[in-house]
């Protein structure tokens, strides 16, 4: 799926007199499957950039095309229907409902509990590892497996985007390591857009963005594309 | 189930559930209980007062007018709106009910007109006999007995304020829909009686009863002593603005418990707002999120109105109607209006839970939640 941003610019505190620019004149064009990092030090705006590209916010100007469609000027609730038809997500935190059980948890995203449903859950569940939590309550986790739980959570709409901000932030190195491992399985599936400080964990990407003072520095796309 | 359905968020919620609902429950418990309660005050004192006017109508002399003037009472025997005219003697037993006191009608009669009345008014004597003329006998309303506390062969307690100057002995039970007592003595013609114990019952033609009622009230300019149905029933409405009074304060009392509720749902609510933040990431449109809250907090307001009402009635059933009951009064255990009023809890709840939730939800940003974390 092609991603387009045109000029796009995001202001704080546009009424005071000196506004704060988290982005200026983003100019982007991001196409097909594959892993996608955005790097840059902390308050670059990269999490900026990665939430108006998921429509979670609206730029002070400048259009994003996802597709053929400028989600830029989207009603709020077709944004939305978007967001749970086509997108995934998984934050710095892990946002699991902490009532519901790591199944319930997984299939909040579609809201329907049925055979078929349940078993592509338990699928996604085994292959993170984690299909024998299945019954239990997020506070009965470790980190690295409420991660994991989210990472389903965000696969269960077959997702043509998977948005990742700092999804390793909060985990130890090895976890980190081995969520990473996860989301890149999927990137011959959908496009993985990860924000991170980390390098490290982005060996894999195919692309690489780089930000500084809201702007992009650089744009790295690797030569062997992988399939 | 649905992961995110209202059934699901019961079921692993059940502890809040359970106290949410607790307080509605003890909520509509208090304001339906109270409401038969005062429904059975009313219900009992009403008809052991009222009911004999349905079918006479009542003129009494008193100090102003000792003896009732023979000119009105040939006008009222030649009226066309009278069939007939009873001397009697008025005197008055006491009846209680829990909140309230009245004093209902013993009469007697000579021998002649008790046979017309007790036909009259179809007594019908369920234990014992009717009370011999001219003896301290009583046949009285099973109601009154039991209020009284009394059976065949028992004495009636003495009440000079209320002209009840000697022990009567219990006869007989009578069941009739008039409630009134009958005793032998002393009779009509007795020139022992006070004055206001002097009377006539006064029986309307059929078809005639308020014309017969205006007739009678008329004599009261005359200086006589006059009861009507519709003097009574004024007189009950007056009575019974107390009551109103402790309507409102049911009211008050259920905005109280409504307003504790409300804040407590919405500081549940508030708790929530990570859950509301990830939903709305996740795709979820606000519509879909408020809805999901509507019916979670309609669903335990109408789970907390059919379980407390079910319990209201059954502890109104238990308590309230079976004491009013033995007591010879009407228990109430299913009011309309108690039921309206006790509605009136989940209403106020609902509606003052979903509006600051309502804007809560609309408050909530998505990415101020992710990253306020």
């Amino acid at each position: 799926m092609n991603y387009q941003l045109n000029d796009v610019n995001l202001f704080y505190d546009m009424d005071k007199e000196e506004r704060t620019a988290a982005l200026q004149d983003i100019t982007l064009s991001l196409d097909g499957k594959g892993l996608v990092g955005i790097l840059g030090p902390s308050g670059s705006g990269k999490s900026s950039l990665l939430y108006i590209m998921a429509g979670l916010k609206q730029p002070t100007s400048g259009q994003v095309i996802y597709g053929n469609r400028e989600i830029t000027n989207m009603d709020s609730s077709i944004l939305a229907t978007l967001r749970r038809k086509e997108f995934g997500f998984v934050f710095q935190q892990h946002f699991l409902i902490n009532y519901m059980t790591v199944l319930e948890n997984t299939l909040s995203p579609l809201n329907i509990n049925n055979k078929s449903t349940r078993r592509k859950a338990m699928q996604l569940l085994e292959r993170l590892g984690i299909e024998k939590y299945v019954n239990k309550y997020p506070h009965q986790l470790s980190g690295g497996q409420r991660q994991r739980v989210a990472i389903a959570r965000a696969l269960m709409n077959n997702p043509k985007v998977i948005f990742g901000d700092e999804p390793t932030a909060a985990l130890d190195h090895a976890s980190a390591v081995e969520v990473m491992e996860l989301l890149s399985e999927y990137t011959t599936e959908a496009m993985v857009v990860i924000v991170t400080h980390d390098e490290s964990i982005l060996e894999k990407a195919d692309t690489k963005i780089y930000i500084r003072d809201g702007r992009v520095e650089e744009v790295h796309k690797s030569k062997q594309r992988r399939i | 189930m649905r992961p995110l359905s209202t059934m699901n968020y019961f079921r692993h919620n059940k502890r809040k559930i359970i106290s949410d609902v607790t307080i509605i429950i003890v909520a509509i418990c208090l304001v339906y209980i109270m409401e038969c309660f005062i429904a059975s005050i009313t219900q009992s004192i009403y008809p052991i007062d009222a009911n004999r006017f349905d079918y006479f109508s009542v003129i009494v002399s008193n100090d102003t007018t000792p003896v009732i003037p023979q000119n009105i009472l040939d006008s009222l025997d030649n009226s066309e709106n009278i069939e007939t005219t009873i001397p009697v003697t008025v005197k008055q037993i006491v009846f209680t009910v829990p909140g309230s006191t009245t004093h209902t009608a013993i009469l007697a009669f000579d021998s002649t007109d008790q046979t017309y009345v007790a036909n009259k008014l179809q007594l019908k004597v369920i234990n014992g006999r009717m009370p011999t003329i001219g003896t301290d006998e009583i046949a009285i309303d099973e109601n009154v007995a039991k209020n009284n506390n009394l059976q065949i062969g028992s004495q009636t307690d003495i009440d000079k304020s209320y002209n009840l100057d000697r022990h009567y002995t219990v006869v007989g039970i009578l069941e009739s829909d008039s409630h009134i007592s009958i005793v032998g003595s002393p009779e009509p013609n007795n020139s022992t009686l006070k004055n206001d114990e002097r009377g006539y019952l006064v029986f309307p033609k059929e078809g005639h009863f308020e014309q017969a009622e205006k007739e009678i009230e008329s004599l009261s300019s005359q200086g006589i002593t006059t009861w009507t149905l519709s003097l009574y029933n004024r007189l009950f409405e007056k009575n019974n603005q107390t009551f109103q009074i402790l309507d409102i304060m049911i009211i008050l009392a259920i905005i109280v418990m409504a307003v504790c509720l409300v804040c407590s749902k919405y500081a549940q609510y508030f708790s929530r707002k990570n859950e509301v933040g990830i939903l709305s990431a996740l795709g979820y449109t606000q519509g879909q999120i408020i809805k999901r809250t509507f019916f979670e907090v309609v669903a335990t307001n109408i789970l907390g109105f059919i379980l407390g009402l079910a319990l209201a009635i059954l502890i109104s059933k238990l308590f309230v109607a079976n004491y009013f009951n033995s007591i010879g009064g009407t228990g109430i255990y299913f009011y309309g209006k108690a039921a309206v009023l006790a509605l009136l809890a989940p209403m106020i709840t609902t509606v003052f839970t979903l509006v600051p939730v309502y804007r809560l939800i609309r408050r909530v940003d998505a990415i101020s939640i992710v990253e306020s974390n």
